[in-house]
């Protein structure tokens, strides 16, 4: 079992209540019929691909069915979510990296700015894309928008999958250079 | 930098294009950090593609479901213990003795506050290799019991708790069928209740999320 040792009883029964309360059984449907696309999407766009963001969405409602406090009006319901799938996605990203330094602002931000720095997302990728030299930006243009394999890309530009890798890797530095305000 | 860093960031890039869930530990400094948010944040823009799958949405809805019972079931399978405390050497059958009364009376994951423990957790339970088609095999994911059945290259896996009164399944090899050692309630590999057993139209076997990643099998549990 992968059960603590040592919680005292007690506090298992009142996990054990509030799983079972109805009060928190339709608390967590609702939550999940109206929260579940938003919590996917709010997921994708930090970690761009699905399964991690199925990953991210299971933990998030999961944990509801366990945790989430049916008293909570709509916007502190919504806030819990959000705040659980953020530790989510910070998690995800940790384990990229063997070096600490991830950029936690990014994926913890509140919910309201996040969201609408998703709906502005689109329009500053493509202001970046804009910035890049035509070989670079056709490369990630192929690669990441029209999701085209290595060797489609390579047979496209004219050149050999070894050197389609090495463009992606400057295009994609100089984005992010670019993303961040450093280009 | 090191030098092979754009093979490694290819790796990362491949995986986002196809769907899948990248390595870990690819990335060595900030700077690699930094390519790979921007690989992330370029494929998360692709319009049309940040909607979830209409199948993954049912299965958690279920999956939500399920723990939600397997709580339930829990207060059940206590109260019996309480009372006929003889039932469990029958249910725990080959689990042992100290195994049946861990899993009765472990309590389930710590309410808010321990992130990882009340959060849904994948749970590697077994190796594809060590499953045979048509056998299944009894595991723990985290506090939610279940069965696990390999499928081709692949593997699923359900619930363990009989939807009757709680008590845990046995798998019977020689009928392939799952029994309920308390009332004699019948399941398929598939988890639909036997009719013929079915006095009260049980539920079926909520199925539970199941992942193969390396050989490993993964139930996502509680």
């Amino acid at each position: 079992m992968n059960s603590p040792q040592g919680v005292p009883l007690t506090r298992g029964s009142e996990a054990i209540k509030h799983a079972t309360d109805p009060a928190t059984q339709a608390a967590v449907s609702e939550a999940f019929e109206q929260y579940a696309t938003p919590i996917y999407r709010f997921a994708y766009r930090r970690l761009g691909n699905h399964e991690s963001a199925q990953d991210v969405t299971a933990q998030v409602f999961l944990k509801a069915a366990r945790g989430l406090d049916p008293s909570f009006g709509d916007e502190a319901r919504r806030a819990w979510l959000f705040r659980v799938a953020r530790t989510a996605i910070v998690d995800v990203w940790r384990s990229y990296g063997e070096c600490p330094v991830v950029p936690l602002e990014w994926y913890a931000e509140e919910p309201t700015r996040a969201v609408l720095a998703d709906a502005a997302a689109p329009a500053q990728v493509e202001r970046v894309l804009a910035q890049l030299n035509p070989v670079q930006r056709k490369v990630l243009e192929l690669r990441f928008l029209e999701g085209r394999s290595l060797i489609e890309t390579a047979q496209e530009l004219g050149t050999t999958e070894g050197n389609v890798k090495v463009i992606q890797h400057r295009a994609l530095r100089r984005a992010a250079e670019l993303d961040l305000g450093k280009g | 930098m090191m030098s092979d860093w754009p093979e490694r960031l290819n790796r990362f890039v491949e995986a986002l294009r196809t769907g899948h869930r990248p390595p870990t530990g690819l990335a060595q400094t900030p700077e690699e950090i930094d390519d790979l948010r921007m690989a992330a944040k370029l494929a998360g823009v692709r319009p049309g593609f940040d909607e979830p799958d209409p199948a993954f949405l049912q299965g958690l809805r279920e999956q939500i479901g399920a723990v939600q019972r397997t709580d339930q079931q829990r207060i059940t399978r206590s109260r019996l213990l309480r009372v006929a405390g003889i039932w469990v050497a029958g249910v725990a059958g080959g689990l042992g003795l100290d195994r049946a009364w861990q899993g009765f009376h472990a309590p389930p994951p710590a309410p808010a506050g321990t992130f990882t423990l009340s959060g849904g957790r994948w749970y590697p339970v077994a190796q594809l290799a060590d499953l045979t088609a048509g056998v299944a095999k009894p595991v723990d994911a985290g506090a939610v019991p279940a069965f696990v059945l390999r499928t081709g290259d692949s593997a699923r896996a359900m619930s363990r708790v009989c939807t009757h009164m709680g008590c845990l399944l046995q798998f019977d090899a020689g009928e392939s069928e799952f029994q309920c050692p308390c009332h004699g309630a019948v399941f398929d590999l598939n988890g639909k209740p036997d009719p013929g057993y079915d006095v009260l139209s049980l539920p079926s076997l909520p199925p539970l999320m199941t992942r193969v990643v390396n050989g490993t099998v993964y139930v996502l549990g509680a």
